[in-house]
């Protein structure tokens, strides 16, 4: 029955492919999985590159809600967390309630042609509690422009109807079962074993935002108890309907018994709702009225650009300036305004520009820009371009005067500490509101603090308790969200200092994050124009209370490591922190990221340490996933502040590392060459 | 004086407040009014997008001359030719007008328009189009103030939805008194009216 579907398939798309049409000309749309794909199964297309698709579905008591990553135009990878009633074990133990999460990773091979499908490769769970462990290689090729149609190859979860022995020989005849227990290892020993099947399906879109599909599943969906879920087809239909280019909604009637329903909302970072944001204008280059040429009327308009004159020395002919960046979303904007400030209010006699971006007294390399070149490209169609190649950067200038002026802030905001994908509970959160204070008598030294007032939520509900055998220097999270109302997250005094332009350093003390206080040091070596930077940080830290006050409990550690920092190019970012954490436990994290100019970022982490996977409990090792969004991407308002978040599928005490606030990397990122560069199409916003 | 104007600004709708509107600020436009106004001003009106608000001189390079409303949103022109848009969220960085100028100068012709847009990871993306343009008639002035008379020229150029449509209306000594120029196609279609020379 299977193979002659297949067969039927195969005849119907080899007639068909002369129509030379591309699946990518067939809307996109997302599987029950979160996935690209047909309704539960995969399909071989990709999203457009950066799309990031949250997706949510549910059917007969299983919730599935997905955030998938295009991380780059041919891999995409997804973090998953379900909701499953009634999971029937291997070992046929029935779980009542299963909060499950699990990652997955696809590649394209290759691209469809005129007359050849596009390939994909997939791996579903493939280091969590295994659910939903599969692999699979399928294809997808479009009969017209509105249908496409896929056939592909799966195991697993995806040969659970109509298997056969895998073709890949007999080194691959043998799965192992798998309890819904522990997950976390990669089950290196169980990718493409087992016996395989064949899945596939047609998608056909009918009118723009209307279409249907209809799939044979090779899922037998054996996790799924008899009681709750009675299978009894494999073939799947769907009715989609896309109300919007960016979210999509699916009906569903599956596997013969029950009724389904999906819903995609995908957005992309590259695309800000607010193109390239509500600034406000900046200063003409050539203003009708310039101010009188003081120091303190320009610092008065750079006030107004959003920027902080940090210092500033006037020689025979040029003028040398150095900014703080409080609210330009971007590093050549900053350096765009404070040339227009200058051209339109320094002295005539001034004709050349000397900027520097600064933060925390840590200066970025000199910007000179000749003022005949402000004037002349400000309206010119590549001005851009043009003022950049006029432009020289020097590393090595000598810094100008700084401004001994005492900096005092502190402002009450809103906040919000959800736990997203919580083991217990898919989302928990507080809300309150926060004073931040921070105070810097000279440069290089920051007072900073933040106190927070808990108004509502459900953080302290949490009944997880730690069964931690390391430390539980980070299990027992709930107790600091328990205990108190009114927390002191950190207080600390910071000095940070720049012996030579590539070195920089830091000394932090006090209460460093919600659960450490004590001392912190860190150097980077950051090579100018090197894609490579080193650093070394070395802390001595103790327990916290509970209470988020001055107290502190019985443990303390010293905790440190070594980093390597690569900018690998084309926005993709890799970083090894290899060191002692938290736990006493030695070991080494590697992130990779991609980094947009735009201030998103998206990337994933994982931790190896000297703990066993036994002792580190569920999950087996520390791994997570990190987003950052720029505030002035969500408001279209000129802002630096970012929404930045860390979701692990479970926090446990192996390989956790100390938080300490404005890390050097970080602090030094946007100051650069690179980020200048990087950002100049904001040059003349 | 510049109380005053500061005044008149304000009474008449400087800042383009989400909720302008744009008869509003045309009713307030009496010719007692503008001749209180001792300033060049223009009113611009974003039909597409509901907001219209008048704009001051706040800079001038060379032929260019940048026009700001109350809230930072700044237009720039050369000789009545949109140049750059700030504020607007989906604005033009840059533009080569040459091609429109030369043809508004010669009362019609053929030529290109280049301009550049934000590509949303800060970054610009360039566009070009095919334009022609040419003269549909004298008609009578609708603006608040100038000539009885202006020449309608209109612009025509290829554009994502078969063709971008933009209208200069020029008194006899070749200045742009109002026009209809297209933006960006979040924006569309901005409605330039000179209040004040």
């Amino acid at each position: 029955m299977v193979m002659r579907v297949i067969a039927i398939i195969c005849v119907l798309a080899g007639q068909l492919w002369p129509a030379l049409v591309s699946a990518q000309d067939v809307s996109l749309r997302y599987n029950n999985f979160g996935a690209p794909g047909l309704i539960e199964m995969p399909n071989a297309r990709s999203a457009p590159d950066a799309d990031l698709a949250f997706s949510l579905s549910r059917f007969s008591g299983q919730t599935r809600s997905t955030l998938t990553f295009q991380v780059s135009p041919r891999f995409s990878a997804s973090f998953r967390y379900a909701a499953l009633d009634d999971v029937l074990s291997p070992n046929g133990v029935v779980y009542d309630d299963v909060l499950d999460r699990s990652f997955s990773l696809r590649y394209r091979l290759s691209d469809e042609t005129d007359f050849l499908p596009a390939l994909a490769i997939g791996m579903d769970d493939f280091a969590g509690t295994g659910i939903y462990s599969a692999e699979y290689l399928v294809a997808t090729k479009a009969l017209s422009p509105n249908l496409s149609l896929t056939a592909g190859i799966g195991w697993g979860r995806l040969a659970g109807v109509g298997g056969f022995d895998n073709p890949l020989g007999a080194r691959f005849a043998d799965r192992s079962v798998q309890d819904v227990g522990q997950g976390g290892a990669v089950r290196q020993n169980n990718l493409f074993k087992g016996d395989a099947a064949f899945f596939g399906g047609i998608d056909w879109q009918m009118t723009d935002q209307v279409g249907v599909a209809a799939e044979y599943s090779s899922d037998a969906l054996d996790y799924q108890d008899g009681g709750r879920f009675d299978r009894q087809s494999p073939v799947n239909i769907a009715l989609n309907y896309a109300p919007r280019d960016n979210l999509q909604v699916s009906a569903q009637y599956l596997y013969g018994s029950t009724l389904g329903a999906q819903l995609t909302y995908v957005l992309n970072p590259t695309q800000p709702p607010f193109g390239g944001g509500l600034d406000p204008g900046p200063v003409p280059a050539v203003p009708l009225r310039a101010l009188a040429p003081t120091d303190a009327a320009i610092a008065r308009k750079l006030a107004q650009e959003g920027l902080r004159l940090h210092a500033i020395s006037r020689y025979p002919g040029r003028i040398s300036v150095e900014v703080i960046n409080l609210t330009c979303p971007a590093p050549a904007q900053a350096i765009g305004r404070t040339a227009r400030v200058l051209a339109a209010h320094a002295p005539a006699n001034l004709r050349q520009f000397d900027i520097a971006l600064v933060a925390q007294g840590i200066a970025g390399p000199v910007l000179r820009l000749n003022r005949a070149d402000l004037k002349a490209q400000e309206f010119t169609l590549q001005g851009a371009a043009s003022l950049l190649n006029a432009a020289q950067i020097n590393a090595q200038a000598t810094r100008p005067k700084p401004q001994a002026q005492p900096v005092l802030e502190w402002g009450i905001t809103p906040y919000i500490t959800p736990n997203i994908f919580d083991p217990d509970n898919p989302l928990r959160a507080d809300v309150g509101l926060a004073l931040d204070t921070l105070w810097s008598p000279v440069a290089g030294v920051v007072v900073a603090g933040t106190l927070r007032q808990r108004v509502a939520g459900n953080l302290d509900q949490a009944t997880r308790m730690s069964d931690s055998v390391l430390p539980r220097v980070r299990s027992e999270f709930a107790l600091y969200d328990r205990e108190g109302d009114v927390d002191l997250i950190d207080l600390t005094a910071a000095w940070y200092a720049q012996p030579t332009p590539n070195v920089t350093t830091r000394l932090s003390v006090g209460l460093l994050e919600e659960m450490f206080g004590g001392a912190s040091a860190e150097l980077l070596w950051r090579p100018d124009e090197s894609p490579l930077a080193f650093g070394i940080e070395v802390n001595h830290v103790w327990q916290r209370g509970f209470e988020s006050d001055f107290s502190f409990r019985d443990y303390e550690v010293t905790t440190g490591h070594g980093s390597i920092y690569w900018d690998v190019g084309a926005g993709y970012r890799a970083r090894v922190d290899a060191g002692r954490y938290l736990a006493g436990d030695w070991g080494a994290t590697i992130a990779l990221s991609r980094q947009f100019r735009n201030g998103w970022a998206v990337g994933a982490f994982a931790t190896f340490t000297d703990v066993s996977f036994d002792d580190f409990g569920e999950g087996s090792f520390d791994k997570g996933i990190t987003i950052s969004v720029p505030v002035s991407w969500l408001s279209g308002r000129p802002s630096r502040d970012s929404v930045d978040r860390t979701i692990r599928p479970v926090t446990r005490d192996g390989g956790a590392r100390l938080h300490v606030e404005s890390r050097l990397y970080d602090l030094t990122n946007d100051l650069g060459a690179d980020a200048i560069r990087g950002s100049w199409g904001r040059v003349w916003r | 004086m510049k109380h005053c104007i500061v005044c008149l600004a304000a009474l008449i709708g400087c800042a383009p407040g989400p909720d302008q509107d744009a008869s509003r600020i045309r009713a307030a436009l009496t010719p007692a009014r503008i001749a209180a106004i001792d300033v060049p001003m223009i009113l611009v009106e974003a039909p597409g997008v509901g907001v219209a608000a008048t704009l001051l001189q706040v800079g001038r390079n060379g032929d260019v001359t940048t026009w700001q409303t109350r809230d930072g949103v700044q237009l720039s022109l050369r000789d009545g030719v949109i140049l750059a848009s700030r504020g607007l969220g989906h604005d033009v960085i840059s533009a080569d007008v040459s091609g429109v100028q030369r043809a508004l100068a010669r009362r019609g012709g053929a030529y290109q328009r280049v301009w550049s847009e934000p590509d949303g990871d800060f970054g610009l993306v360039y566009h070009t189009q095919d334009c022609v343009l040419a003269v549909s008639g004298r008609r009578s002035n609708d603006g608040p103030t100038g000539p009885a008379t202006v020449l309608r020229m209109v612009e025509t150029c290829d554009g994502p939805d078969g063709g971008i449509r933009s209208i200069y209306d020029i008194g006899p000594d070749g200045f742009i008194w109002g026009s209809q120029q297209w933006l960006t196609p979040e924006i569309g279609l901005l409605q330039v009216t000179v209040v004040k020379r």
